[in-house]
């Protein structure tokens, strides 16, 4: 192909298309973003196909394996009361990624149209919207969600509500301002001057061009709702045993710190790896959507 | 000045206001009905009745509100199930978790600045890339399994320090220290890693700036120039960083608390959660609030005395 073929194949190819290979470029030039990318999916994917990775039931009781270390049959050892270890860690994924990514959403379901709202139109409904973001800021997001936990009763759903409820306060300011300042870009008072309807301009203007920010505090608040859910498990506020979660199983190995250390260290290394695959992956995410950065 | 903090006070004192509403409304919204707990084995109607005339549970809840901000205002939080006063169990509590989190911010803020500075100054070297990746783990790490790990390690393995509980600082300096070391370093493990991230990127900012090339360029010291010039700068930024910082502290707290079986303030609030006590809670609740409200206010003032341009520009807002 000459030079002038391959410029004119180039300019075919629609500018938002080659933004997307431009920032997927950039993306997999980030060895650890790639990294906390497909960790991340690996969870994702240990969750949905829990039953067919685990090697055991995870609430099967082998009486002749109590406490037992790791061997051939259990390869992380078994519990106080015979349960393989594996595969409670490895069903524990579920509540762990369905606590995480349902309470994000939620924080986001809750917290844009709220924050979108009060930073386009302004008016009477944005300085409630501030008092009132800063009355929830006032209590600290676990001691919020601990709070609400123990309104709505001990349970996997309500733990998700809690975590979501609770983070939505944060994702409400961050909205506010990011609509504030997008109102008064020249594009949307270009609209504003063509006539365009408020319903247009968000959809059109103002929602496309906060992704960016939405999609990187997703990826912060994800991990932290994981940790939020082992946190609120571990105090009996969330999944109840027997239903393994990372939070119930630091909880159980509490009892067994002297005899068995490892019942607490795996189920531990696996919140850790998780936030960690979802912290990489919003540090990568932030640096390609970052419109400073060049490389 | 005078109208910028007037107006800064103000704000707070809405949002408190705002906040004691929420704690009354939620505390009453707990499942669960406090006469019960309060009359313990007694179902009998009329006993409950009369329990709930002493403590005014039978009149409208607007007006059990202004009755418990207006005795709130004096400093009498009611009594909890046992019949202690609120106020006086939580002063009692706050010194504990204060002494908690100061040896944290302590902790927290030497490793994080000072891994911080070194990676903006040794920027892209192996140094950096340390510090960078600790911040990362720190970030991640479930602190309250960090907690558990360190309690099988340095008190059941190797006995080094003691696996929790709580000595007064006035009844044996050595031993209170021994006990909170570990707690310290677990909730400081956090604010080290932010702070780590905040310094560096504000080094990093400084270190660019003018001011700094024009110090390099009069030929003072590298030494000087990274300690006066750029430090200084940084340093305004992170002190609103440690103070935004404090609600993950209380966080931190509560389950670091429970974890080294630590009677302070955020053993308190769990201990009020798990025995459904209606009074303490809202007492806890409320003056957990009230401080993060006023430690924010005054960070706020702080940082505008520090950087007159807020100042300047928050009149005109």
């Amino acid at each position: 192909m000459s030079y002038v073929e391959t410029a004119t194949a180039q300019l075919e190819v629609s500018p938002a298309a080659r933004r997307r290979r431009l920032l997927r470029k950039r993306f997999l030039r980030r060895p650890l973003a790639v990294t906390g990318l497909l960790l991340a999916l690996a969870f994702v994917m240990m969750a949905a196909f829990a039953p067919w990775l685990a090697p055991h039931d995870p609430a099967a009781i082998d009486i002749n394996a109590l406490l037992a270390p790791p061997s051939r049959a259990h390869p992380l050892g078994t519990d106080a009361i015979g349960r393989d270890l594996l595969s409670r860690i490895i069903f524990g994924a579920r509540a762990s990624i369905l606590a995480g990514v349902f309470a994000t959403l939620l924080a986001m379901a809750i917290a844009v149209p709220i924050g979108v709202a009060a930073g386009y139109f302004r008016g009477w409904f944005d300085p409630v919207v501030a008092r009132v973001t800063d009355v929830l800021l006032a209590f600290p997001f676990l001691i919020l969600a601990v709070g609400l936990a123990a309104i709505l009763g001990p349970s996997l759903l309500n733990a998700t509500i809690a975590l979501g409820v609770g983070a939505a306060p944060g994702l409400i300011r961050v909205s506010r301002g990011e609509a504030l300042s997008l109102r008064e870009e020249d594009y949307v008072r270009a609209a504003i001057a063509n006539g365009a309807s408020d319903a247009a301009i968000i959809r059109k203007h103002v929602l496309p061009n906060m992704m960016n920010t939405l999609i990187v505090q997703a990826t912060v608040t994800i991990p932290a709702a994981i940790i939020g859910e082992a946190v609120l498990s571990f105090l009996g506020l969330g999944v109840q045993p027997p239903t393994p979660s990372w939070g119930v199983l630091l909880s159980d190995a509490q009892s067994y710190a002297s005899q068995a250390p490892r019942l607490a260290l795996f189920p531990g290394l696996a919140i850790f790896l998780c936030s960690l695959s979802f912290n990489l992956l919003g540090d990568g995410l932030r640096d390609v959507l970052d419109p400073r950065t060049t490389r | 000045m005078g109208g910028f903090l007037l107006r800064r006070v103000g704000a707070a004192l809405i949002v408190l206001l705002l906040a004691s509403m929420l704690v009354f409304g939620g505390v009453r919204a707990l499942p669960g009905d406090p006469a019960l707990a309060l009359g313990a084995e007694d179902r009998d109607p009329a006993v409950l009745a009369q329990i709930r005339h002493k403590y005014h549970l039978d009149e409208p809840i607007p007006v059990q509100y202004v009755r418990w901000l207006g005795l709130a205002l004096r400093g009498d939080l009611g009594v909890d199930q046992r019949q202690l006063p609120v106020a006086h169990t939580i002063v009692t509590r706050i010194p504990i978790t204060l002494e908690l989190a100061a040896l944290a911010i302590l902790i927290g803020s030497v490793i994080g600045l000072s891994a911080g500075i070194i990676a903006a100054v040794r920027r892209g070297k192996a140094s950096d890339y340390a510090a960078t990746s600790f911040a990362l783990v720190g970030l991640s790490v479930p602190h309250f399994w960090l907690g558990i790990m360190m309690i099988i390690l340095f008190a059941v393995d190797w006995h080094w320090l003691p696996a929790g509980g709580y000595v007064p600082f006035t009844q044996d300096p050595i031993e209170n220290l021994r006990h909170l070391l570990m707690p310290a370093i677990v909730l400081g493990t956090g604010l080290s890693a932010v702070l780590m991230r905040q310094m560096r990127s504000s080094m990093l900012t400084s270190l660019d700036a003018d001011y700094v090339r024009t110090a390099r360029a009069k030929g003072l010291s590298e030494w000087s120039v990274v300690g006066k010039h750029a430090l200084r700068n940084s340093l305004i930024t992170v002190t609103t960083v440690i103070g935004l910082q404090l609600g993950a502290l209380i966080s931190g707290a509560v389950i670091t608390e429970q974890i080294f079986g630590i009677a302070g303030f955020g053993r308190l609030t769990i201990d009020a959660i798990n025995q459904r006590d209606y009074t303490l809670l809202q007492g806890v609740v409320l003056v957990a609030a009230v401080g993060y409200v006023v430690v924010n206010l005054g960070v706020d003032l702080l940082y505008s005395f520090l950087n007159p341009r807020i100042r300047v520009s928050g009149r005109s807002v």
